[in-house]
């Protein structure tokens, strides 16, 4: 028993970091319908910035979230002005977005590969010390914390979401941008505002799953895939719904390593995507051919 | 919406007479017999395998545009298909002693058959959607081929040598088979993709719902379109297993789905002989260009970032641009005729 609630709460805070991805990938989502496959790569950025204030530069954590807000903030509106903007303003087919979210998550491992270095590096833990016992299972004090932070990554975006004129404005935009843009909603600025909440929360991501599971150039993709398997799961709707589905994806990958094999689960993450998507209600699979 | 009709205005309008045509079809006939020949005339060993990788990425690339170029159908897990006709090739004829045109036909048709069984399940998804889909599915290809490891070799991988499974007269000559079969793969989709059968792909990648309107089967030409690209991209693999005489699973990674889709976007999306320029441009630049080796990703990744940005059509759609803007006189008085 104590075993299995053990892996539990690993899963949760492993899922946590799913769900968190799940969140910026919504995000972006509801206001533009575009699909961002860079989310992995912005996560790794957020870890290997983390990596390079605390280690390389032997600088503390206020600063290394500090370089993590900065980075997250020039990356996103680099993605927007760069790349998402110059785009939609030419007509791109969704192809040619998906194509470019893939490249420019391509260019972001490649960069980091050549000025870091391609291995995968330790990052201390925010709070350091023993892992604190309750009830026979152990929790890791950076499990805690990201469980925390998550919830309250999640928490904030949904009280920005549903209370506040700009997040209800953003939501118009996600529904009906002319509606939007002749209400006197400045749709491009709160797009803007959407690709930094997003890449913001991917990034905080980045940086708490560092000390777990280290920080390297190639650690995107597959906390990716089940970010989006958590996001399609979850109904790709409220970000909640997404943050649950997260949790219930890292736990069943803790779960199914332990009791079948550390090697399948993996498959079994992927496989979860697959079915979802198909499986997928017609409503939500349709939302996302005009956007 | 507006753009993507433009789009296929711009393809419709372009000047298409009976004499270009016909020159057109003669010079795709000589390319392709020179094509094939190329073995004969190359010097080096090396520059011979060079040649046979351009033309494997290239037959992978066809199957790519055919499924992405001509029905817009977003495939992140080529990469599977591949690795399905590399592996069978090869399990068959090491491990159950099949001959070796009997393992290619088993190889192909299996990639066919995965790429069917999966596109019943994935016609109901479209875009962003199928691009995950297709992503997974490529992820659980790439773990199966590790973890099925009693069967592929695990990381290992299997060897074939080739003299001893081909022979030595047909590994002497497998560069000629390399080239002939990106040839035969070049007419295949040169062949479904012109004509009315050419129209309705390009009318259903548009405009699903206005092509099913005008009577196009859409769900059968999609489901066909992408079982002919599992096919092709089993026959990359083949080819791939023969020319390098190993199979390992990292070759068979997201990178390469990712590797074929840059070479599509390269070469231009929509384009049949863009596939294979693509191909030859990843190929042969890494090589040309030493400081390339190491920041390949990296160049690679923006240049797929400034074409689409800058040039949508890809190599060969800005190809296009330059003739029809070197000869504006031209077409101006072919639109007045008409």
């Amino acid at each position: 028993m104590s075993t299995f609630l053990q892996l539990a709460v690993s899963g949760i805070a492993l899922g946590s970091i799913y769900g968190l991805i799940a969140l910026g990938f919504l995000v972006i989502y509801h206001a533009t319908g575009l699909v961002n496959f860079a989310q992995g790569q912005l996560l790794m950025a957020g870890a290997m910035t983390t990596y390079l204030v605390l280690v390389r530069m032997g600088l503390g954590y206020p600063l290394a979230l500090f370089g993590v807000v900065v980075v997250a903030i020039v990356l996103a509106l680099l993605f927007r002005y760069g790349l998402h903007r110059p785009m939609v303003k030419r007509g791109a087919p969704t192809t040619n977005m998906v194509v470019a979210t893939i490249a420019f998550g391509l260019v972001l491992t490649a960069l980091v590969e050549l000025t870091i270095g391609n291995t995968r590096y330790g990052v201390d833990a925010v709070i350091p010390g023993p892992a604190i016992t309750i009830g026979g299972v152990s929790i890791q004090t950076q499990s805690l914390l990201i469980v925390v932070v998550a919830w309250a990554l999640v928490g904030a975006v949904w009280f920005f979401f549903t209370k506040t004129l700009t997040g209800v404005s953003l939501r118009a935009v996600g529904l009906n941008r002319t509606a939007a843009a002749v209400s006197g909603v400045r749709v491009s600025r709160l797009i803007t505002i959407a690709f930094v909440i997003s890449v913001l929360v991917t990034v905080i991501g980045g940086m708490l799953v560092a000390p777990i599971i280290g920080a390297g150039p190639a650690m995107g993709l597959s906390i990716a895939v089940k970010g989006f398997a958590a996001a399609v799961l979850g109904g790709m709707s409220s970000v909640y719904r997404g943050m649950v589905a997260g949790v219930a994806i890292g736990v069943i990958e803790m779960l199914s390593s332990y009791y079948i094999s550390s090697a399948w689960a993996p498959v079994i993450a992927y496989a979860i995507l697959f079915l979802a998507l198909v499986l997928m209600p017609a409503r939500v699979r349709q939302s996302g051919v005009h956007a | 919406m507006t753009t993507t009709s433009l789009r296929t205005q711009r393809d419709l309008a372009r000047p298409r007479r009976h004499g270009s045509r016909r020159a057109l079809f003669s010079a795709e006939i000589v390319a392709s017999i020179v094509v094939i020949l190329l073995p004969a005339i190359v010097p080096s060993a090396y520059q011979l395998r060079l040649l046979q990788d351009v033309a494997i990425w290239g037959v992978l690339a066809l199957s790519l545009t055919l499924v992405l170029g001509y029905t817009g159908q977003i495939s992140l897990g080529q990469a599977a298909f591949y690795a399905v006709g590399a592996y069978t090739a090869v399990i068959l004829q090491t491990a159950l002693g099949v001959p070796a045109p009997l393992a290619w036909i088993a190889a192909i048709l299996l990639g066919m058959a995965l790429a069917y069984a999966v596109s019943l399940p994935l016609l109901r998804i479209h875009g962003h959607f199928l691009a995950l889909g297709t992503l997974a599915l490529g992820l659980i290809v790439e773990t199966l081929l590790v973890q099925l490891a009693p069967i592929t070799g695990g990381h290992d991988g299997i060897r074939i040598p080739g003299s001893v499974y081909l022979g030595e007269w047909v590994q002497l000559r497998f560069p000629y088979i390399v080239l002939g079969v990106l040839v035969a793969s070049y007419w295949l989709v040169r062949n479904l993709t012109q004509r009315s059968a050419g129209r309705a792909f390009l009318a259903l990648r548009d405009d699903p719902a206005g092509a099913a309107a005008l009577g196009i089967p859409v769900a059968r030409y999609k489901t066909t379109v992408f079982m002919i690209g599992g096919g092709l991209a089993a026959t990359a693999g083949v080819l791939y297993a023969h020319h390098t005489q190993v199979v390992t699973p990292e070759t068979f990674g997201f990178a390469t789905s990712i590797e074929v889709l840059l070479i599509v976007v390269i070469g231009g999306m929509s384009s049949r002989i863009g596939a294979v320029l693509g191909a030859a441009v990843v190929v042969f630049f890494p090589e040309w260009l030493e400081f390339l080796q190491e920041a390949e990703n990296l160049v690679f990744g923006l240049l797929v970032l400034a074409i689409l940005l800058f040039l949508p059509g890809g190599i060969v759609g800005g190809l296009r641009n330059l003739v029809r803007r070197l000869r504006p006189r031209r077409i101006t008085t072919e639109e007045g005729v008409s």
